[in-house]
């Protein structure tokens, strides 16, 4: 490298820690913001998805920046400094930084929502020892699972009971429980972005060769082992048996539209 | 529109009014939005924020007795729900609103707007029971009256009244 273009490097280098740093503000802003926002409506989930909404807006918000900042103002003067090679470098630097970016507001958001969900389990563990009455007789109700609405006669006055579940147990079940699930999977999502832009950056070099098929059975053994995290983990909160359904139908989404697209893939396994 | 929902509307422009004054975005000042709701504060502080809050509440309450009979008793219960959170979370979205650096207060001040419908669960009543006697539905399903033999709910008739 040159010194205009190590140069041109620092100054891009320059602007994405000003991106970086306005980004760590805003998550320390969202993380105190949110966590207040948790502890004011511990059991409805609502505000607190607004909130992360309204901020996901904030933070796309900021990463068109560095778009436009390439788009407008930079890849030029690395298309002007050098070859094509040079130019990848500051196309491969920009990347390079999007996925850290997005990975590290992705890893903040895990965060809030995980804290929110832990905080629900204790709520739901008091509620699950309220003992259900009859809304006529006050006598003791028996739910055949503490978790799901049905309809109950009681057994001192025969009145037909509406049972529904204590507000905190539906919340951990239908939220938290996903939230948990969703933070346990992170990690293994961020590893297949690395692993597709290592694959992307590979085909480049070989002017945009087919990726092999071992890279694509390790592309889907990825994918599988990402839904499986999901699913055990959710598994594990809720204390109930893996749903491999929920896995089959999300490998079978991935198989439709990624691999059946895939030239190399059909002519190895067809679209069975 | 239901009684009810038109009422949480209200509440909805109370709250930018007042959330606006405190942030200095009304044409009058804070003490004299204040003022119009029954309460003395020279300053938007967190306690007279609730204050303000707790009177739309009162005045919120009021109202919602004059129209709970003609309106939706689900939405009367949520509006109720909303109510009972409404002073606090009022207090807390204007100290959201301006202690932000970058701008983000609206964004928690605007996510707490519509919280509190939780505050409806659970106190729905949970016994179906005979619109004529009283008695309670005694077999799932069956919505003749085991006791009277009426209707448990309302005929064609009588809803179109």
């Amino acid at each position: 490298m040159n010194a205009e273009q190590q140069a041109l490097v620092q100054r891009w280098d320059g602007f994405l820690s000003k991106i970086k740093e306005r980004l760590d503000e805003i998550i320390a802003e969202a993380t105190a913001g949110c966590a207040q926002i948790a502890a004011q409506h511990p059991l409805d989930s609502l505000p607190l998805s607004n909130a992360l909404t309204g901020l996901d807006h904030r933070v796309r918000q900021l990463r068109e920046r560095i778009e436009q900042t390439w788009d407008g103002q930079v890849e030029d003067k690395f298309s002007d400094a050098g070859d094509g090679d040079f130019l990848d470098v500051g196309l491969d630097k920009k990347e390079d930084f999007e996925t850290a970016f997005d990975h590290h507001w992705q890893n903040a958001k895990a965060k809030i929502l995980a804290d929110y969900a832990a905080s629900l389990y204790p709520l739901a563990q008091e509620a699950s020892q309220q003992q259900p009455k009859c809304d006529q007789c006050g006598a003791p109700l028996q739910p055949a699972v503490i978790h799901k609405s049905e309809t109950i006669a009681c057994p001192a006055c025969s009145a037909q009971n509406l049972y529904e579940p204590p507000l905190a147990i539906v919340a951990y079940r239908g939220t938290a429980a996903h939230y948990l699930a969703e933070a346990a999977a992170l990690p293994k999502r961020q590893a297949i972005d690395f692993f597709r832009i290592e694959v992307d950056r590979w085909r480049r070099a070989r002017e945009w060769a087919p990726e092999p098929l071992e890279s694509l059975e390790k592309w889907r053994a990825m994918e599988q082992d990402h839904w499986t995290t999901y699913a055990q983990e959710k598994a594990r909160v809720l204390g109930e048996p893996v749903d491999q359904a929920y896995i089959t139908s999300r490998m079978e989404y991935f198989d439709k539209y990624e691999l059946h697209m895939n030239q190399v893939w059909v002519n190895a396994h067809g679209k069975g | 529109m239901d009684p009810a929902d038109a009422l949480a509307q209200q509440l909805d422009s109370h709250r930018r009014h007042v959330l606006d004054a405190a942030a200095g975005k009304e044409a009058s000042s804070w003490a004299e939005v204040a003022a119009a709701y029954g309460v003395q504060a020279p300053s938007p502080s967190p306690e007279a924020l609730e204050a303000v809050g707790q009177a739309i509440v009162e005045g919120c309450t009021a109202a919602l007795s004059g129209i709970e009979k003609d309106a939706d008793p689900r939405r009367v219960t949520f509006l109720k729900g909303r109510l009972e959170k409404f002073a606090a979370d009022l207090a807390l979205a204007h100290k959201q609103s301006s202690g932000s650096k970058l701008g983000l207060g609206g964004i928690f001040a605007n996510a707490t707007a519509h919280a509190g419908w939780t505050g409806g669960h659970g106190k729905i009543k949970r016994v179906i029971r005979c619109r004529t006697c009283g008695a309670p539905q005694q077999e799932a399903r069956v919505f003749v009256c085991s006791f009277c033999g009426g209707p448990v709910f309302a005929t064609d008739e009588e809803t179109s009244e």
